[in-house]
């Protein structure tokens, strides 16, 4: 993992002109290391706040080509990462960075002023939306909303709970909002599906 | 002479141009050796990052509904909106500031602060590795749904601690087309089928309001407001003594109801492709313990040094009793 790091240093710092052959060898050999250069980059990018809109993930054609023609030129030197499974004791010390480096590119991304955008109309509307969901939020007269854990709202009545526990349902019903939004999903649409789906009525 | 078994070093620039690109680009992404895992990645940054309109229809539970969702990425960041087109219009709505519910049945809007990353997750071969000891991913071959190719990956859980998964997903953009999920003994609990689905490549095709069309008759609730606390874990006396194989802890936040000024912890765990987070607050009066589920969901409830514990997540009822059993406070 440190070694990892070492090897990555010299592209991190960026000096022009300065950067070693052998860091390169170490970056086009090693699949991992790509990976794990762009999540620095990304890091880096966030904390800089100069995430773009999206990100492409699709590996660029042009590196790929290059990539490949060095590797035809040298076919005694393979990637390191061609068979996952077979190599799984070998990238188990390296989970802890992962992981440690995807907890960190997600606080850095959380932090990133998304309504700062370079895009004035995205700005405007950020802004605008903000203001009326503060203008719905001033119209409540003080006192009428009530923690979801303290006052009955039939707000999806959906939880399979013995007797009639709305606070249960209630509170339960908030910390599934909550935990949708905060944890990190592969699935796409399914968490909001879930939120939406249940219904007080059904 | 050890030198000549490496390949013979190019002119700077090519070698240069490789490294540029590298750096300089955030496109520099080669596909997977497991083609199952390139297939999951891809889908979940085209969920993230294109602009899509359709209808879909999710059941669980013996129940259908049909939902209509758009999601928009543009330089503003990502907008999303999903209607259900069954019964109550149910609307969740996020965008970078807000996540949004309407229950049109309680004529209430529950708003809590978005905090969804700005892309989507990102695995690296590293996390495959991980993911392999508690789950199959493999290719099960091709299907056509809503008029679209696609490839159908399943993740297969080793364990009793992780659903198992299927997705349908689109050959040409990556898109999901279906899903799947599977309980422990692969009996399907819930899924998710679009029915028609049109892709945008230029966002402004596909405007759409992020903001609720409510009237004066609804009583908002915002749960929190900014982006949440994040906790302090230093001082941290609520721990969790074991997770489950393979799940790890993301992130810890506390948030402070704002009508209540009761502070709830939240600590959300993940094993790569599930997650549950544990909710932890004051008891209060008829406080409940046990298990309970709404669909795919569980989740379970103790109490502990006068502080309720619940965990929930969308994994089976064996996992969320385990974690918030596990749950230990220090202070006592």
């Amino acid at each position: 993992m440190k070694e990892d790091d070492e090897k990555l240093a010299p592209l991190l710092d960026e000096e022009p002109g300065g950067v070693s052959a052998p860091a390169i060898d170490a970056v086009i050999d090693d699949v991992n290391l790509q990976y794990r250069l762009r999540r620095y980059r990304l890091i880096g990018e966030a904390m800089r706040r100069e995430l773009p809109p999206a990100i492409d993930t699709g590996f660029h054609a042009s590196v790929m080509a290059r990539i490949r023609e060095e590797t035809r030129e040298a076919p005694a030197r393979r990637p390191r990462a061609a068979s996952a499974g077979a190599s799984l004791g070998r990238w188990r010390p390296f989970a802890g960075l992962a992981v440690a480096a995807s907890v960190a590119l997600v606080t850095v991304a959380l932090w990133q002023p998304l309504s700062q955008t370079t895009d004035p109309s995205g700005a405007t509307l950020a802004a605008s939306d903000q203001a009326r969901v503060d203008s719905l939020a001033g119209r409540q007269a003080p006192g009428i909303a009530v923690p979801a854990s303290t006052q009955f709202q039939p707000l999806g009545l959906r939880w399979k709970v013995d007797g009639d526990a709305p606070d249960l349902q209630q509170k339960l019903n908030a910390y599934l909002v909550n935990h949708t939004e905060y944890s990190n999903s592969v699935q796409g649409l399914i968490p909001q599906a879930r939120v939406a789906g249940f219904d007080a009525r059904q | 002479m050890p030198g000549n078994s490496r390949r013979p070093r190019l002119a700077g620039s090519p070698r240069r141009t490789v490294v540029t690109v590298l750096l300089t680009s955030l496109v520099s992404l080669p596909a997977w050796a497991d083609p199952a895992m390139d297939w999951v990645q891809r889908m979940s940054d085209a969920m993230r990052n294109l602009n899509y309109h359709g209808v879909f229809v999710y059941m669980h539970e013996n129940q259908l509904e049909s939902m209509q969702i758009s999601h928009r990425r543009d330089l503003g960041g990502e907008k999303e909106r999903l209607i259900s087109l069954n019964g109550e219009a149910r609307e969740v709505i996020r965008d970078n500031q807000n996540l949004t519910c309407i229950w049109p049945s309680s004529r209430k809007v529950v708003v809590d602060s978005s905090r969804k990353n700005s892309f989507s997750p990102i695995f690296i071969p590293d996390d495959i590795a991980r993911l392999e000891k508690f789950y199959e991913l493999k290719l099960l071959g091709e299907d056509r749904v809503a008029g679209s190719e696609t490839v159908i990956v399943h993740i297969d859980p080793r364990d009793e601690f992780r659903y198992g998964m299927k997705f349908w997903i689109n050959s040409s953009n990556a898109l999901m087309m279906k899903s799947s999920l599977l309980d422990e003994s692969g009996r399907e609990i819930e899924q998710v089928m679009f029915t028609s689905l049109t892709v945008y490549d230029d966002p402004a095709e596909l405007e759409f309001d992020t903001m609720p069309q409510i009237d004066d008759s609804y009583t908002l609730v915002r749960y929190h407001r900014g982006n949440g606390d994040d906790a302090d874990d230093g001082d941290d006396l609520w721990q969790l003594a074991a997770a489950p194989r393979g799940f790890w802890r993301e992130s810890v936040l506390k948030r402070r109801m704002p009508e209540s000024g009761q502070t709830v912890r939240q600590m959300v765990y993940t094993d790569g492709l599930a997650s549950l987070s544990i909710f932890i607050e004051k008891q209060g009066d008829g406080a409940h313990q046990g298990g309970t589920s709404m669909g795919a969901v569980n989740a379970y409830m103790r109490l502990l040094a006068d502080h309720s514990i619940t965990a929930i997540g969308e994994v089976p009822a064996i996992t969320v009793r385990q974690v918030a059993e596990a749950v230990t406070y220090r202070g006592q």
